[in-house]
């Protein structure tokens, strides 16, 4: 039987798609504690937030001619 | 501005000759088309020895190959690393035989080169050990029994919705992404952002699967308890 804590560590495993005796696992744990509950949800709307804010720096298009250029003078 | 045509930025040192007849197809391709052109049309154009497919190239999955690469050899030497990833993939360009993806192709060759750079700098691919990374899940979070000691509090934003609009806390997970240790960023990215597979992220990371599970895992815990601390001050 799980733990909070072990589900507090495999609860990304299990948003990730886990294999399914830690699936049916986590389900009965989840199934019976509300705080793992709330934190697995926490977990997927962090996931989910950053996922869609999550500012990736770029390069820009200078710095990506800049790129080009070294690579032409290289070859 | 960037409507010109081709191959007037052609230089023969980069055009292959097979490039140079591919040249002549390529000669009505604008520059704006080719940012929406598909990636084979991209490559086509590249390897007719066309600058401004490279800039294209260079502009979507630079700063990916720079995160991997940072991943592996540290961020000192990552761009790098990442500039002779580029150098090795223009010289196999005619050889890449497309069944995988650019994007997939470019991040092997890069990890490839990093691994190789790392070995000759006989630096250490370890794993991240800083259990302090995430506060979130410190010792003081379970009792003994691994029972929460402190539960995990309430939100009052706790929907997709009511976080999408909060824009000064995306300012904060902004701000937190950049501080994550470099393998945790690059792994958060490439799983969350990219939506690569595991087995993906532990070959281009070059870890095991099980520890780039763990990075991943590390990294959301940290912008958990960014959103945690938000909830409850409305600062990051
Ligand atoms: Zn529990």
């Amino acid at each position: 039987m799980l733990k909070c804590k072990d589900v507090s560590q495999r609860a990304s495993e299990y948003l990730d798609g886990a294999d399914r005796p830690l699936k049916w696992q986590m389900r009965l744990h989840l199934a019976m504690c509300s705080n793992c509950r709330r934190f697995v949800r926490h977990l997927a709307l962090t996931r989910d937030l950053a996922s869609k804010v999550g500012d990736v720096e770029s390069c820009s298009q200078s710095q990506s001619r800049k790129i080009v250029q070294k690579l032409r003078n290289k070859s | 501005m960037l409507y010109y045509a081709l191959n007037a930025f052609a230089s023969p040192g980069l055009a292959t000759v097979s490039g140079w007849a591919a040249t002549k197809k390529g000669f009505n391709l604008s520059a704006s088309t080719l940012l929406n052109a598909d990636e084979h049309a991209l490559l086509d154009a590249a390897i007719a020895g066309s600058d401004e497919a490279y800039t294209i190239m260079v502009e979507r999955y630079h700063s990916l190959m720079v995160a991997v690469a940072a991943a592996i050899v540290g961020p000192s030497l990552a761009e790098d690393v990442a500039q002779d990833a580029w150098f090795s993939a223009h010289r196999a360009l005619t050889k890449f035989e497309r069944r995988a993806s650019l994007k997939t192709w470019l991040l092997r060759i890069v990890s490839n080169e990093a691994i190789t750079r790392a070995k000759r700098e006989s630096r250490h691919i370890a794993l991240d050990c800083s259990p302090s990374d995430s506060s979130y899940l410190d010792d003081e979070r379970f009792s003994g029994n691994g029972h929460w000691a402190r539960k995990p509090s309430q939100w009052h934003l706790d929907t997709p919705d009511a976080l999408m609009e909060e824009v000064d806390l995306h300012r904060c997970i902004n701000k937190t992404l950049l501080l994550l240790p470099p393998q945790q960023r690059a792994a958060f990215r490439l799983r969350d952002i990219e939506q690569a597979t595991f087995e993906d992220i532990s070959q281009w990371l070059g870890v095991s699967a099980a520890n780039a599970r763990v990075l991943v895992h590390r990294a959301r815990l940290t912008l958990l308890d960014v959103i945690d601390h938000y909830q409850e001050t409305g600062q990051c």
